[in-house]
């Protein structure tokens, strides 16, 4: 069955729900925030995993609620064991780069290619741990497959992607979709994914254009900013090239214009993207239909951007207050050898250090509240599963696996 | 509401409450019994909101059974004893987290605090003077790549080799310091382990001797005679990478871990700083030379230099200390000046070319 058939012909019968309350969330994050700050960042693994209990056991399916047994034990001790792995690994990164920048400056950096592809494993195996600790109806997802093939397919696009200034995404993440969907099942019902990426990149081509635009005509702006008026004064300026200098300047100007409507465009491509994947996500005869519209998600994305603008201008002008009452001109960075140097009073440090603090934990929860649960709410909303006759008597199978992957992507500062 | 575990089937159940919950198909063929869980096995796990969702030790391990009736869901928290019990979804205990964490996370930083210190000093004795070598090979290309070219002049070259050379027969270090002339604004010099020197020539222009000079190189000697570039990379290094490893990337966290490290590298470096000075103290005295000329040198240079990048003031404030150690016991210049009138003209023409 063909995507478009599936959404015009057949109507969904089971709906999917999202009860979850958004002052009941706000509050689990916030507090969380707090006792991840007094907790050295232990507390992360507790939180993880409240919050996914909350999304899935919250995501009804025909009736239905998702199930997550994930434990933070599991979590924690996924973490300790990839420590161990890790701790030899970045020694190694690190003696290795040295070998490498004597043979030649900068040419350790392919290592950190190396690094990010060791994250894609990473990524596969958090993923496997999460849904095999999914259950609905009282049946297991679970995943075959093996991290380093998908870490290996994700290299090989790089060469593709980068190139193509990230035009070729669309492929790129139809090819991994479909190894992963292939590989994943609910219990003895396989998966499979059947959109392409042409489908995808006909809907969002224009927004990553537009996106690039803004950064396009920055970089271009500056670049003929410095060869028209001379630099840093090591070379004689030419002789009057008024003109391009003005060029430049609009194109500056029009740039960071751009870049105020990157949220919006953000938020249409996601939607896209999401509209685009669960359509293309098949079970056995099970299918999701997706009724998200493109300017779906940017009522989110914008409340984000502008609070956290909000909240970083409030900062701003702590801090701004803050120098002032204390007479003292430097910013934040020299703020310490001030300290040292008897120039900042103890608690002037302490107050700058405690703004920087709220700034961050604020931040967090607000990415936390607007690009994870609302975004996720949205998109339950606007989604209903057809043919769930199929999934009426799916045999149970798969097992646990452990949680190593989830704290491999924590060791290398990735993931959820 | 049952699911057996096994399949996906779902069931409507009738409940009987005996010595264990029976539960029974109601469909056809009706009455059939499905599973007997024990009260004292039954659990209670995440379900959706208004409804009590259990599962039982007992039984497989995926089996669940939804009840929305509030009648029986009053029955049921009568009957369980254990329904938060292990094997359940049991409210996790907050003050035990935190505590435990903070023990850790105290643990750790006591280590990393006193321990990482210790170690690197050790480590730095055990490991031969020649490891360094590669480590300043590797920062060599990054530094010429960073600052500026090497200036080259057959006179200005010699002359900067017979001053270093002077030094050298002062300082005794283990491989004799090679010394590099970049052309750069920023009043700067530095030596990095393994025995290559740079001077930037901004700190050339500034100085008005070659006894300035000779003390601040000595100065930088008295580093890499003390191998500070190799303990402070194996303290901050194994420190960052401890701190990070184990606390992850976690918004606040980091941030007060990372002052508390500048504080320790900052007491250590100041440290570090008076050795040097003393080392550099000693090397001009045993040439006959004074050490306030450094003095005089480090007040010409103000301000960061004009690249933007710190002048050698940033990490080695003039504080009124350390002028004092400098004047203290100073020695008029009684040995001969360390390089001819002609040899220090010949060295500060050297990058003007």
């Amino acid at each position: 069955m063909s995507v478009a058939a599936i959404s015009t012909d057949i109507v969904p019968d089971a709906p999917l729900a999202f009860t979850g309350n958004n002052g009941v969330f706000r509050r689990l994050v916030t507090r969380g925030a707090l006792l991840e700050l007094i907790t050295f960042g232990f507390y992360r693994f507790w939180l993880t995993t409240d919050i996914r209990r909350h999304l899935w056991s919250h995501t009804e399916i025909d009736g239905d609620a998702l199930e997550y047994i994930g434990r933070a034990k599991e979590l924690l001790f996924g973490f300790l064991i990839a420590i161990s792995v890790l701790g030899p690994l970045f020694l190694a990164y690190f003696v290795l780069g040295l070998e490498f920048e004597r043979y030649k400056a900068f040419a350790s950096l392919p290592l950190y290619l190396l690094l990010l592809a060791f994250g894609r494993f990473a990524a596969y195996r958090a993923r496997r741990y999460r849904l095999t600790r999914t259950i609905w109806r009282g049946v297991r997802f679970w995943m075959t497959g093996s991290g380093w093939s998908y870490a290996a397919r994700s290299v090989l696009w790089w060469p593709v992607l980068v190139p193509s200034l990230g035009f070729a995404y669309p492929w790129q993440s139809a090819a991994l979709e479909r190894y992963k969907l292939r590989h994943t099942l609910y219990g003895s019902l396989p998966g499979r994914f059947e959109a392409t990426g042409w489908q995808l990149f006909k809907r969002v081509w224009w927004v990553w254009l537009l996106g690039l635009l803004p950064w396009l005509l920055l970089f271009g702006g500056f670049v003929a900013e410095f060869s028209t008026t001379g630099g840093g004064g090591q070379r004689p300026p030419p002789s009057g090239d008024a003109g391009s200098g003005m060029v430049a300047g609009y194109a500056i100007v029009l740039g960071c214009l751009g870049l105020v409507a990157l949220p919006f465009l953000h938020a249409v491509r996601r939607a896209k993207e999401w509209a685009w994947w669960t359509a293309g996500i098949r079970f056995g005869n099970i299918a999701v239909a997706c009724r998200l519209r493109p300017g779906g998600l940017i009522g989110t994305y914008w409340k984000l951007t502008g609070l956290g603008l909000l909240v970083f201008l409030g900062y701003a002008a702590a801090a701004a207050g803050l120098t002032a009452v204390l007479h003292s001109p430097a910013p934040v960075g020299g703020a310490f050898e001030m300290l040292l140097h008897g120039r900042l009073p103890v608690w002037g440090f302490a107050a700058y250090l405690a703004m920087y603090l709220v700034l961050g934990i604020v931040l967090g929860v607000l990415a936390r509240i607007y690009a994870l649960h609302r975004v996720w709410q949205r998109v339950v909303a606007a989604c209903a599963v057809i043919n769930i006759a199929c999934a009426a008597d799916v045999a149970a199978a798969g097992d646990v696996v452990s949680a190593f992957g989830e704290g491999l992507a924590d060791g290398l500062d990735f993931g959820l | 509401m049952f699911f057996d575990g096994r399949s996906s089937r779902r069931r409507t159940v009738a409940l009987t409450f005996g010595d264990q919950l029976l539960i029974a198909e109601t469909d056809a063929p009706a009455g059939r019994s499905l599973a007997s869980w024990p009260y004292n096995a039954i659990r209670r796990v995440d379900g959706a909101e208004g409804a009590l969702r259990l599962a039982c030790t007992t039984a497989p391990p995926l089996a669940r059974l939804e009840l929305r009736d509030p009648a029986i869901r009053a029955d049921i928290l009568r009957r369980c004893p254990a329904l938060d019990g292990p094997g359940g979804v049991s409210a996790v205990s907050v003050p035990r987290i935190v505590s435990a964490s903070l023990a850790a996370a105290a643990a750790i930083l006591a280590m990393v605090w006193f321990g990482m210190p210790f170690l690197a000093d050790r480590l730095t004795v055990v490991l031969p003077y020649a490891w360094e070598k590669p480590l300043g090979d590797a920062v060599d290309t990054r530094v010429r790549a960073l600052f500026g070219a090497e200036c080259e002049d057959p006179d200005g070259d010699a002359a900067l080799h017979k001053l270093v050379g002077r030094l050298q027969e002062a300082a005794r270090l283990p491989i004799a310091p090679e010394p590099v002339l970049l052309r750069s604004k920023v009043p700067n010099a530095f030596a990095l382990p393994g025995g290559r020197v740079y001077v930037l020539s901004g700190l050339l222009d500034r100085a008005q001797s070659p006894d300035e000079l000779a003390a601040v190189l000595s100065h930088e000697l008295g580093h890499v005679a003390h191998r500070d570039g190799l303990r402070r990379l194996l303290r901050e290094g194994g420190t960052s990478f401890l701190v990070g490893l184990l606390f992850g990337d976690v918004t606040g966290s980091g941030v007060v871990l990372m002052t508390g490290r500048l504080v320790l590298s900052a007491s250590h470096s100041r440290a570090a700083e008076t050795a040097a000075d003393a080392f550099a103290v000693k090397v001009m005295h045993s040439l006959g030379r004074p050490a306030t000329p450094m003095g005089a040198l480090l007040q010409r240079i103000t301000g960061t230099g004009e690249d933007g990048i710190p002048s050698i003031l940033r990490d080695h404030p003039l504080t009124p200390d350390r002028m004092a150690m400098l004047e203290a016991d100073d020695i008029p210049a009684t040995g001969p000046a360390l390089l001819a009138a002609a040899e220090w003209q010949a060295l500060k023409r050297m990058c003007s070319g």
